[in-house]
């Protein structure tokens, strides 16, 4: 993390750090996509209709009404939450891969959306202009102030999602991807777990959106197709499916694929190439490493939670209060 | 405005029945190994560039029937090869696994034939021979083409021998009692994998027949054909009510018409939004399908 963040006072090559900054948007999708596949067990293959929709909802505020990056992102990802809440309660019901087939209709739905509503997204040519953030009267300039800001975005994504999975909606959660009749047994309502988490999901979705879209300064339905949902979905798989690191590495693997497969081929060429290795990749990993790189086993997750828990109340009994702790 | 209903609907009918061809090896495939096999619609792609490169090359030497039938043959062929190497490779490995996993590896699998095709040939869509140029009738108002006629005659003749074949053959036999009770016939002397790269061969035989008439219909092979037609398929598939050939059959024939009325009443644009629409309409309120083939429900 550290070396990270100081990474830019070494890097001053535009594309590197352009680079940087789309793998912090890879990372935090993956982490989000990671909180409703992962840890609730929900596949959901239409991550990228709700960066759409944060996109959307992000660009049109900043173009038309002129309201701030800060506040546009976060508006952003309240509104795709608020369609993560729609598409959840009718979607929820369903169990593994027809929710899959049908999160990812969707994303075709929203994507036609994108397309046919020209007079507000003006279709296929997309939202142009998109103004830059800004902070205290300084406009960001470059790669590198957006490069900070993702990176604090990516920072609050996983900081926050640990924490939630530490509370005890996170180990509701988990307890009901792991079984699903113990879990209600246990006075879990899944639906409900299950639709908040998806909400929850898609408002990271939302948000990295609309950063997205002030930081390239254009939207077009281009940018959030089907093939996008399934890159991060091959992202989590390769990282390890419900593991807490597995998404940041394989956000940035996949993320950089790219770039490393940049010298072979050429031209449009690249991108067929590009997905056709992420789909060799997923499959190598299901068949013969379905935990993925990291783990999916959450007893380690827990048992680096318990260390902290402890460490935390140990801190908070010293003063020799701890009777109002229970 | 009477014709014009008669006119989408016609339309409909006929592409409605390439769904069906799609539908069919979805539903086989899922009332053996009960899961959604999602490479479906690369197998359909795969078919329809072997017709289309066959029938270019045979085109020089044969007039145009002969060589579309024999490019036809030979694409049948190749998709079942393609399809059985697909299950070998990529499902069989994992198939104690749960349903959930091989439908990742599947998409998996569907992304990397989709996209290497695309790296081989090139994302450009290619232009067809025609067949039945400038056939066409009326019919109470609304014109029907001969391509039409020609997709709908071809699908119920094979779905008729489709049928008869899964209820009359040793090896229909075996599928029908794998997809029953795979465990029990095994016991009884079936052999599984035979029975399951059977089933991979007809649904991507067939896949192909499919990809081919679109391909004639439309008058475009590319290379991403493959993920809009496979998910329709599956639409078609769960509509029917999934694991049934009739269903199958009858689910293409109303996402079809459905699609068309839907582009030709409210706007031509969200054509493909309609096949999502009718799927989550219909897991919401019939998620057996229309025809059940399954006592307990599938989901």
């Amino acid at each position: 993390m550290l070396l990270a963040a100081i990474a830019p006072l070494f890097i001053h090559t535009t594309f590197v750090l352009h680079v940087m900054v789309l793998l912090c948007v890879w990372v935090v999708l993956s982490l989000s996509l990671n909180f409703i596949t992962g840890y609730a067990g929900q596949l959901a293959l239409g991550h990228a209709a709700f960066v759409a929709i944060g996109g959307y909802t992000g660009a049109i505020l900043m173009l038309d009404y002129g309201i701030s990056f800060w506040i546009a992102i976060l508006v952003g990802a309240t509104v795709a939450f608020a369609s993560g809440l729609i598409l959840g309660l009718l979607a929820m019901r369903l169990r593994g891969d027809y929710l899959g087939m049908v999160t990812m209709g969707f994303g075709e739905i929203v994507y036609l959306l994108a397309i046919n509503l020209i007079n507000i997204t003006r279709g296929p040519m997309g939202l142009p202009g998109i103004p830059r953030a800004t902070i205290l009267s300084y406009t960001f300039k470059g790669e590198i102030p957006y490069y900070y800001v993702a990176l604090l975005l990516v920072g609050i994504t996983f900081f926050t999602i640990k924490r939630v999975l530490f509370s005890r909606f996170g180990r509701a959660c988990l307890a009901m991807r792991d079984d699903e009749t113990a879990a209600e047994a246990m006075g879990i309502t899944s639906y409900r777990y299950k639709v908040l988490s998806f909400c929850i999901s898609s408002g990271y979705a939302g948000l990295i959106g609309a950063f997205y879209v002030s930081w390239v300064t254009l939207i077009s339905p281009d940018s959030f197709r089907l093939a996008d949902s399934i890159i991060i979905s091959a992202m989590i798989t390769m990282g390890g499916i419900g593991s807490l690191y597995g998404p940041i590495f394989g956000g940035i693997a996949i993320g950089l694929l790219p770039e490393l497969l940049r010298p072979l081929t050429s031209g449009p060429y690249l991108g067929s190439l590009r997905l056709a290795g992420v789909g060799l990749l997923m499959v190598v990993f299901i068949i013969l490493k379905p935990a993925g790189l990291f783990g999916t086993d959450t007893r380690t997750i827990y048992l680096s939670l318990e260390t902290f828990r402890n460490l935390f109340h140990r801190m908070k009994r010293l003063p020799g209060k701890g009777k109002n702790l229970a | 405005m009477l014709e014009l209903i008669l006119q989408q609907l016609t339309s409909g009918l006929a592409i409605g029945m390439t769904y069906a061809l799609i539908a069919i090896g979805y539903s086989m495939v899922y009332g053996i190994l009960k899961f959604i096999n999602f490479g479906h619609g690369a197998v359909y792609m795969v078919g329809t560039y072997i017709a289309f490169f066959a029938w270019q090359f045979l085109f020089q030497y044969l007039p145009v029937w002969p060589s579309f039938l024999l490019a036809l043959l030979l694409s049948m062929v190749g998709a079942a090869i393609f399809g059985i190497l697909m299950e070998k490779f990529a499902y069989k490995p994992i198939r104690h696994r749960s349903r959930l996993t091989t439908f990742m590896s599947s998409l998996g699998v569907s992304f990397f034939i989709t996209y290497g095709m695309e790296f081989l040939v090139g994302s450009a869509p290619r232009t067809t021979p025609a067949l039945f140029e400038g056939v066409r009738f009326k019919v109470a108002g609304a014109t029907v083409t001969g391509m039409q006629i020609f997709m709908l005659v071809v699908t119920v003749v094979i779905v008729i021998i489709l049928q008869w074949f899964v209820k009359n053959t040793r090896t229909g036999k075996a599928i029908r009692a794998c997809s029953e009770d795979a465990g029990a016939a095994s016991l009884m002397g079936v052999n599984l994998d035979h029975a399951i790269s059977a089933t991979f061969a007809i649904g991507s035989s067939l896949a192909a027949v499919a990809g081919i008439l679109v391909g004639i219909y439309y008058r475009a092979v590319y290379p991403t054909m493959g993920w809009i037609a496979g998910l329709k398929g599956f639409v078609a598939a769960v509509t029917g009510g999934i694991g049934s050939i009739p269903g199958a059959m009858l689910g293409g024939l109303l996402l079809g018409m459905a699609e068309n009325l839907g582009a030709g009443f409210v706007a031509s644009g969200y054509r493909d939004a309609m096949a999502f629409i009718v799927l989550i309409m219909v897991l919401m309120f019939r998620p057996m399908g229309i025809i059940r083939k399954e006592q307990r429900s599938s989901l």
